[in-house]
């Protein structure tokens, strides 16, 4: 699949989509492992994923309100109950940008909505670059981080290496 | 049956369990029922807004294991408007104090979808959901399902014996637990049916644990004396002349093991353990059993070699599973072991174990050569288990249907395969290659079929989602060969493929061209068809089962010969391969030869052209073309008949060799016959044709006009849009071909595995 080089008109895209598409197509992008196991995500498609939300203005902005929400939770040893003064802080606006970006995203590659911790691993790793705790996502150093810190539940699918 | 429980755990609340109670807790209560709901995307949403990082890879972690383990159900987002409306009816994500209550609407729409099949639980501390009422009339408020609060089910964890929790982490939980009404986690519901007692501290808990602990310590240990009991009584006989050394000798070992095992449990002498069991046999003589193949007792051994030849040498399938739950029950904690003990288990609950003689064999054989694979490709003793696991649950899933594939002429071989293949595609899932998976069809990307799913005729239905076993099916198992007919809709275009030949490939049918047909039955006087989609209640029938080739020794020698023919010649293509050359054999011989729903007393016989390998099936109507035929002839005539029939003569097999329809589109002649209302047979007929032609023609028609119909409809709306133009002139029969292509063959399907 090419890289996205352009997003514009990708929330229209997904309303039509998700407003639409049929049942059928609703089911296949979304239900399709209902009765079945989800695939692992693939390490290409994770990476690719994080170019793309690092790239673009909008998803770039929104990881920025997010990184700064994960340091709010990471400083907490709470639950972020309705009750709590800090959950009017939470960028639910971003969170739900991420999320919609995300099916956006695979619905447009093709590529699996429901493998697993497909946007955990892109979102996380989205945050640290963004943070500079990992250097470009095509760096050694940042795939062998996404490698080992998502070995559970990723496939390393670079050509030759598949595992 | 009793209904599996799914337990439906409010998404919202998953990040404060793990925070109070760590993943144990997490796993006690979606333990709660057999499996857990997952909606995956509610959930990751909750992940990024309340979850840490570190907490967020544990749990996809977690998640991925309990869906290998068969324990998640995953139901897709509501997303569109519409669906929103239906699953939150009161629009209470729109109010100012709801939430965008996604999970809400995720988990009405599982319920709702699978009320038949399941019973759920749903815990959570929200009262909306848990009192199910709405304003709106909606059929959610029919939904039956428990309610658990998350007060409730939190008390619960606080002394659930595989919840291990720090003074502390109790602590937290008893507090919040206490809370007054909607702090904390919210209040209980009055609809719970259970109350849970608040443990009044951390040690008055680890004292209930501990008795609940020992409770099931005993109940264990009960367990396993009963199955010790269970299997040395079986073994028993494992010792009778005939049974191979090498068994009787493993066989000997683990009796050794269930006795040493009940004499340390019970504290008594190895010689009362063995009389508590029923074993009539000294240590010296199992010693001595046992080192006839060389195995010393006095020697830690752990016999999955033998435990696997069993499946191999041993020829009574009773023998092979009493063996084997022998091993599961003297060696608890090897895992092989425990799951080659499961697939015996799992292959002595199939119906088809229980009732089919024949099918008891086969499935044990087929299951023997799926383990065979396992054990030959599996690099170490962890995937070898994890392989074994996956047999175990096809078995569990499939191993009905897989019986019914036998019934239908499946032979062992092919039922192997199809274990097999699916086996080694969800090894392949999990090592996932570089391909998507859907790409790839693996077999994890096809629904796994539920009981009421599986076709009663057979386990290989295409649905076009698994990749095909290209295994041949022998005549019987698909007896129905698919349609090549869309050649034959226009004049000037006659079928150009040899008859026999998929249309669509230009290949021999074989298993993988599912019976298109299957399910359905001719829609003879008095006898109602199948709807559109099939016959869902077409109960299973042993007319399918094959029984005898031929209505007369003579053609029973002449089917026997055509075989052997077939195999001699498929013999010297494949190279002396003989288990290839057989599958050829079969695959080439059931181009002319299958079982009949429509010949005259083919109850279970094999038939050389019957009609349902002589007239095609046609992809939607199936047969029934032939059925309105020979309604509407009979009727012309005057007739009213009981039941009629179609029997190849000594007329078919030449009409067919030169063609699907001769030049006026009609099929190969065939013999005509009825029962009156007497039951008296009358014989109307040995040249009778189905005008194949009439019917293609018919359903282009009838497809036209729907197509029609469909873009009249449409035209208003899209007024905004491109015109539509609905054609006008001419007779619609006659017109160049559209985007409407009538009839087509059907689809040539994939063989199924058996999940």
């Amino acid at each position: 699949m090419a890289n996205i080089e352009d997003i514009t008109g990708w929330r229209e895209e997904l309303y039509e989509f998700n407003e639409y598409g049929s049942e059928e197509e609703h089911k296949q992008f979304y239900g399709k492992y209902n009765n079945g196991i989800p695939p692992d995500a693939k390490l290409s498609q994770v990476l690719e994923l994080v170019e793309v939300l690092l790239k673009h203005d909008e998803t770039r902005e929104a990881l920025k309100k997010m990184s700064v929400w994960e340091k709010i939770k990471s400083a907490n040893e709470y639950d972020f109950l309705e009750d709590n003064p800090k959950f009017k802080e939470r960028p639910d606006d971003a969170i739900d940008l991420i999320i919609d970006f995300f099916d956006w995203f695979c619905w447009k590659q093709g590529y699996d909505w429901a493998a697993f911790g497909f946007l955990n691993a892109s979102y996380s790793t989205s945050i640290r670059i963004l943070d500079g705790e990992l250097p470009d996502v095509r760096s050694h150093t940042t795939v062998d981080h996404v490698l080992e810190r998502y070995k559970r539940t990723l496939v390393d699918d670079r050509e030759g290496k598949i595992t | 049956m009793r209904k599996e429980k799914v337990v439906l755990l409010d998404h919202a609340r998953i990040g404060t369990i793990l925070k109070h109670g760590g993943f144990s807790a997490l796993d006690a209560i979606v333990s709660r029922g057999d499996k857990f709901l997952y909606v995956s995307q509610v959930h990751d949403k909750e992940l990024l807004q309340n979850i840490g990082s570190d907490q967020r890879d544990a749990f996809a972690a977690w998640l991925q294991r309990k869906t290998y383990k068969g324990k998640v159900l995953l139901v897709d987002p509501v997303k569109s408007e519409r669906d929103k409306n239906k699953f939150d009816p009161d629009q209470k994500r729109l109010s100012a104090r709801g939430g965008d209550e996604l999970w809400d609407m995720g988990a009405r729409k599982f319920m709702l979808e699978n009320k038949s099949q399941y019973d759920f639980e749903v815990i959570s501390a929200d009262k909306g959901i848990l009192d199910n009422k709405f304003t709106a009339q909606t059929d959610l408020t029919r939904l039956q399902f428990e309610r658990v609060s998350m007060k409730s089910v939190m008390t619960w964890v606080l002394s659930h014996p595989d919840v291990e929790l720090t003074p502390q982490q109790f602590e937290t939980i008893r507090t919040n637990v206490l809370k007054p009404r909607d702090d904390g986690y919210g209040s209980s519901h009055n609809l719970e049916k259970n109350r849970y007692l608040v443990p009044d501290s951390y040690e008055a808990a680890e004292t209930i644990k501990a008795e609940a602990r020992q409770a099931a310590k005993l109940e264990e240990r009960q367990k396993r004396k009963t199955n010790r009991k269970r299997a040395a009584n079986k073994a028993r006989k494992l010792f009778d002349a005939g049974t191979p050394v090498i068994i009787t000798a493993a066989t000997a070992a683990a009796l050794h093991e269930l006795i040493s095992g009940e004499a340390e449990e019970s504290g008594n002498s190895y010689l009362e353990a063995a009389q508590t069991l029923g074993i009539e046999f000294s240590r010296e003589q199992l010693t001595e059993l046992a080192a006839e193949a060389g195995i010393d007792l006095a020697v830690t051994f752990t016999p999955i070699g033998p435990v696997k030849k069993a499946w191999d040498v041993l020829g009574n399938v009773d023998d092979i599973v009493a063996v084997t739950q022998l091993y599961g029950a003297a060696y608890p904690d090897n895992e092989t072991i425990q799951q080659m003990a499961g697939i015996a288990d799992a292959v002595e609950g199939t119906a088809a174990f229980e009732t089919y003689v024949e099918g008891r064999d086969a499935l044990t054989g087929a299951v023997g050569g799926a383990i065979d694979w396992v054990f030959g490709t599996s690099a170490d003793e962890e995937e070898q288990a994890r392989s074994l696991g996956d047999l175990r649950e096809l078995v569990e899933i499939g191993g009905d249907a897989a019986g019914d594939a036998f019934k239908a002429g499946a032979t062992q071989e092919q039922v192997a395969d199809v274990l097999t293949s699916a086996v080694q595609a969800r090894a392949a899932a999990q090592v996932t290659s570089g391909k998507p998976l859907a790409e790839e069809q693996a077999p994890l990307s096809a629904p796994v079929p539920t009981a009421d799913q599986l076709s009663p005729e057979t386990v290989l239905p295409g649905d076009g989602t698994v990749p095909a076993s290209a295994v041949p099916t022998l005549p019987g198992a698909q007896p129905i060969l698919p349609s090549s007919f869309e050649a034959g809709l226009e004049p000037g275009l006659e079928p150009a493929l040899e008859p026999g030949l998929d249309p669509a490939s230009g290949q021999a049918s074989g298993p993988e061209t599912a019976p298109a047909a299957a399910g359905q039955i001719p829609d003879r006087a008095g006898v109602s068809g199948p709807d559109e989609d099939g016959d869902r209640f077409l109960r299973k029938t042993s007319y399918k089962t094959f029984r005898k080739i031929g209505r007369t020794p003579e053609e029973e020698q002449q089917g026997h010969d055509e075989l052997w023919e077939e195999f001699e010649q498929g013999y010297l293509e494949m190279n002396g391969h003989e288990q290839a050359a057989e599958l050829l054999a079969a695959r080439r011989f059931s181009r002319r030869w299958a079982l009949s729903d429509y010949a005259e007393d083919a109850d279970g016989l094999m038939l050389k052209y019957p009609l349902e390998r002589v007239y095609p099936n046609i992809e939607e109507i199936g047969y029934s073309y032939v059925d309105e035929d020979v309604n509407a002839a009979l009727s012309h005539q005057g007739i009213r008949a009981k039941k009629w029939y179609l029997t190849p003569n000594d007329k078919t097999g030449g009409d067919w060799e030169q063609g699907w329809m001769d030049e006026d589109g009609y099929g190969p002649r065939m013999t005509l016959a009825y029962d009156d209302e007497a039951g008296q047979r009358h014989r109307l007929s040995d040249s009778y044709q189905v005008n194949v032609r009439g019917a293609a023609i018919k359903l282009k028609q009838k497809q036209l006009r729907a197509e029609r119909m469909k873009a009249g409809q449409t035209a208003p709306a899209a007024a905004t849009g491109p015109r539509v133009d609905i054609p006008k002139k001419a007779p619609v029969a006659l017109q160049a071909p559209t985007s409407v292509q009538a009839p087509v063959p059907t689809p040539k399907p994939d063989v199924r595995p058996l999940v």
